[in-house]
């Protein structure tokens, strides 16, 4: 570690030196102590709690070159030390990200190393179908950390590659002609039988005027023969599409914008093994209207989509939260004097910050925890869904509130299973909150607000094999400043689930191949106070929380438990 | 208005697109209706030795329903499953097999639990293993490939911890364990018997860490391989951490008869390879034809021969554990039951 760490100071200051002489070089930080607190009573240990503590100091040091004003190059370098460490002994050292990018020509951006990529929601997109836009500050406070930690940036997925674009601005007929371009590998191969796996993708968006444009989008995975000498697979996935939006802008309140995105997929998987050779077709629709009434800006919107039970795109259906069969709980893993297995709760997913979340493309649909994600497990291109989506959104001028509502009322293509009746599952997913800036309406100079949310899903099918399954998450938060920069806040979450529903397997080719009946009655809760003190610099603060978790399972007994734990973190950006 | 009307009817012609008519997709099930009842559940052995003997189990329902029998043993976490759709089974053969990765275990009890859709009813039964069943006839094993004898794997001149270039390897431990605990501070499970193989350490070279070598002094593998390669499997179930880091190269020898007795000769013989990134997590069984195993890259370490797999020719195989990227960081290797076998890859389902 010190041979390491002594090398990696003599490049960072010969490269400071030279750099530094021609003022090219800048900084970036960003620091993170981190320390949590916790202890858990279950249905064995009640007499003595278990305990746990743990945490680490970070800090990521972004070093960016730039000769010139069309040329950059960085890598965050990352030092943590956890908690205990002493004398180097836990403390690692680590290449975060490398980056290159720069301009050609003054038309050709590209970017080279670790990018973030997101294309359209049916062809590369990282979906959080997790819901937590109106979760109280307590909460997102610890998300955001997750995010940053798995590398989550909106809707990209971090990749290792190339990302080029280019616009062309034209004086007549159309006002621009877009060209985007971007590639690389995400698998390697293993030299015997597993070939080298890419991906790449482009987009075609033409600008017509500010009332029209339109775009044609590529997004394929392939196996590339040749890399080993014998593949066990040949895997080729491509997905094409188009959107457009149609924009009528020419009144003083009222705006009309009619938008949609339609396409297909082709998938072909060769095995050796078997001389197999699998081909699956299918395409989606989604198409959609939107009006806005500006003196309030209030947004009401409906769509329709559908997406055949054969649409694969790996790109928009690989899932953020990694497959329960992956997961490894690093807090508190065991219950019962160690004689079961701690059930993932919402709490986990908020606070664990690694092997809980997948940051790679999969090429099947992942298995995921169904109690937690009925309708959309796979976001917007969930396979074998059709139906209506109603939005409405709304932001007052004064930004006193913030709230929006969308209702989805979705079915199923094509029934799974049933050989009998054919019934198809109705899905129903509404989800909206709000957020009520007290503090501007009563023109408070320091913060008082309020926020809330709900997402209610169930999914109901008759027929000879019934189903009926649904959860209500609810999440309430207060954020009140006390004293300049000092908040309290407070947080809860309320989540159940009851029914029963069919968990489903599926193969290499993503064609179901089995399913497992699962019955759910549970009521988790999730109770938060705290306190943060905000620096001056944005992105610096202090901040301590308690939270309160309650996992209440009444199928398996053995599953409840009460966790509480404390949480403290300091936080630098610069 | 006219690009509105031209997309009121793209909307008509998207919403037109048909797929072929498909009336459901998946395998069929029946859900248990109401009034659905589990007449009898039987065993024919409430205690089984599997080197000899089967258990047949019998079960009568009410209904015409989809069923799954799940035989799980209560030490090993092995698993068996059966399922169908039916008004019962008569004389359902279980012989010790296993769909899981875990295998069945000696003197542990297990519980064959009978479920069905759209009912919580699972009437179960216990069977007790006196003897679990040996698959070691199911390819070429090789001689304490199963690692419970672990006098036989130190005294037999068959198993050899590396020892180059000193003796012993520097920041490495190896040997025969049953309860060892990972980096990740988790317990390693058996996954065959009551032992498995692990190699875990630092090492003392950046890439090398250490590695085993099976070699029956003076025999080929035996008896004699006689398949075409692209008709042999190499199989070894391995544990994995999560670590892309770790990885072991799984290196099969040939041996020409330079001499009287067959003789592996690194530099003038074939060594051919399958390469495993250890990132999986827990076990896992690795099966590789030969015909695809690479020829060695090393001139010096088997890669100066024919490069023709001649499985006729098998001698040895050495398991190596490397560290691919990070040279600071340890790394680990467990592994157990390594069978050899003709026509397809090593199945225990079976």
């Amino acid at each position: 570690m010190a041979r390491k760490i002594r090398f990696t100071l003599i490049i960072v200051c010969a490269f400071l030196f030279t750099e530094l002489s021609a003022q090219t070089v800048y900084f970036t930080g960003l620091g993170r102590a981190l320390v949590t607190n916790g202890n858990l009573s279950d249905q064995s240990n009640t007499a003595s709690r278990l305990k746990s503590s743990g945490g680490y100091t970070l800090f990521d040091l972004g070093i960016y070159a730039k000769p010139n004003e069309v040329l950059r190059g960085g890598v965050i370098l990352r030092t943590k030390n956890a908690f205990g460490g002493f004398f180097g002994n836990g403390a690692s050292l680590s290449f975060r990200q490398i980056q290159m990018e720069g301009l050609i020509a003054k038309k050709l951006k590209y970017e080279l190393g670790d990018v973030y990529l997101s294309h359209t929601p049916y062809t590369l997109w990282n979906a959080d179908s997790a819901d937590f836009k109106y979760e109280a500050g307590v909460f997102s406070m610890r998300r955001d950390i997750i995010n940053y930690e798995n590398f989550f940036v909106g809707n990209s997925w971090r990749m290792q590659g190339f990302n080029t674009k280019a616009k062309i601005n034209f004086t007549k007929g159309v006002e621009s002609l877009g060209i985007r371009i971007y590639g690389g590998r995400t698998r390697e191969t293993n030299y015997t039988t597993i070939p080298d796996r890419y991906f790449y993708g482009g987009r075609l968006d033409l600008l017509q005027s500010k009332y029209f444009k339109i775009a044609g989008n590529l997004a394929a995975i392939n196996d590339i023969a040749g890399t080993v000498k014998n593949a066990q697979v040949n895997y080729n996935n491509m997905v094409y599409t188009s959107d457009f939006a149609v924009t009528l802008d020419k009144s003083e309140k009222f705006k009309f914008v009619v938008n949609g995105e339609a396409g297909a997929s082709q998938l072909e998987l060769q095995r050796a093994s078997d001389s197999t050779d699998s081909k699956f077709n299918d395409f989606f629709y989604d198409l959609g209207a939107k009006a806005t009434y500006k003196p309030w800006n209030l947004n009401v919107g409906g769509s329709y989509r559908n997406v055949g039970f054969n649409f694969n795109s790996p790109m928009a259906q690989s899932r953020r939260m990694a497959a329960p069969s992956d997961i490894t709980l690093s807090n508190f893993s065991k219950l019962n004097d160690a004689a079961t297995a701690r059930p993932v709760s919402l709490f986990d997913p908020l606070t664990q910050e690694n092997n809980i979340y997948n940051q790679g493309i999969s090429t099947t649909l992942m298995n995921y925890f169904i109690q937690y994600n009925i309708v959309e497990p796979y976001g917007k291109a969930t396979p074998n869904r059709q139906g209506f989506t109603f939005s409405a959104d709304l932001q007052d001028a004064k930004k006193i509130i913030t709230a929006d509502v969308q209702v989805n009322l979705l079915s199923e293509v094509v029934s799974e299973g049933d050989t009998l009746t054919h019934a198809k599952r109705n899905f129903t997913l509404i989800r909206g909150g709000f957020v009520f800036n007290l503090h501007n309406l009563i023109n408070f100079k320091k913060v008082i607000a309020i926020n809330g949310g709900i997402r209610r899903e169930s999914s109901v099918r008759g027929g000879t094999n019934a189903v009926n399954l649904s959860s209500t998450l609810i999440d309430a938060g207060l954020d009140v400043e006390v004293i300049k920069s000092l908040h309290l806040l407070g947080g809860v979450k309320l989540f159940s689930v009851s029914g029963n529903e069919i968990q489903s397997s599926r193969n290499s080719v993503n064609q179901l191949v089995a399913f497992t009946p699962v019955s759910f009655n549970q009521t988790q809760s999730i109770i938060a106070a705290g306190a943060r003190y905000d620096y001056d610099k944005a992105g610096c603060f202090f901040s301590v929380h308690y939270h309160m978790v309650n996992y209440n399972d009444k199928l398996i007994t053995t599953n409840q438990y009460n966790l509480n734990q404390l949480f403290f973190v300091f936080g630098l950006k610069f | 208005m006219k690009a509105l009307f031209k997309f009121s009817v793209l909307l008509i012609l998207l919403a037109g697109c048909k797929r072929d008519k498909v009336d459901f997709i998946g395998p069929a099930y029946i859900s248990a209706p109401s009034g659905f009842e589990v007449m009898s559940f039987t065993s024919s052995l409430s205690s089984v030795d599997f080197t000899v003997d089967s258990v047949f189990l019998n079960a009568t329902f009410s209904h015409e329903v989809t069923w799954k029998l799940t035989i799980t043993g209560k030490k090993s976490g092995a698993v068996e499953e059966i399922s169908g759709t039916s008004k019962g089974f008569s004389n359902l053969k279980w012989n010790g097999c296993h769909t899981g990765v875990y295998f069945f275990k000696t003197d542990e009890n297990a519980i064959a639990t009978l479920s069905f859709f759209g009912t919580d009813l699972k009437p179960s039964l216990n069977i007790n293993i006196l003897a679990e069943r040996d698959f070691s006839t199911y390819g070429q094993f090789p001689f304490f490939g199963d690692f419970e004898n672990e006098a036989g794997i130190q005294q037999n001149s068959i198993w050899y911890a590396f020892s180059n270039p000193i003796t012993p390897i520097p920041n490495v431990k190896q040997g025969v364990d049953s309860i060892a605990i990972d980096y990740n501070g988790n317990l390693v499970p058996t996954v065959q018997g009551k032992n498995y193989y692990f190699i875990k350490g630092k090492g003392d070279q950046p890439a090398f860490v250490s590695g085993i070598r099976y070699d029956k002094a003076q025999k080929l593998i035996s008896p004699v391989l006689t398949a075409t390669p692209d008709n042999i499997w190499v199989n070894v179930y391995i544990y994995g951490t999560g670590d892309a880091n770790a990885s072991v190269e799984i290196e099969y020898q040939e041996a020409h008869m330079n001499g009287p007795v067959p003789v592996y000769d690194q530099e003038i013989d074939d060594a051919f390879v399958a390469y495993v990134t250890l990132s999986h997590k827990g076990w896992k069984l690795f099966s590789f034809k030969y015909s695809d195993l690479t020829p060695s890259l090393n001139a010096k370490f088997g890669g100066s021969g024919n490069k023709i797999h001649e499985p006729q020719l098998l001698k040895a195989f050495d398991l190596i554990l490397v560290k691919k990227s990070n040279p600071d960081s340890p790394v680990e290797l467990y592994f157990d039951y390594p069978i050899i076998t003709v026509g397809g890859p090593f199945n225990p389902s079976k």
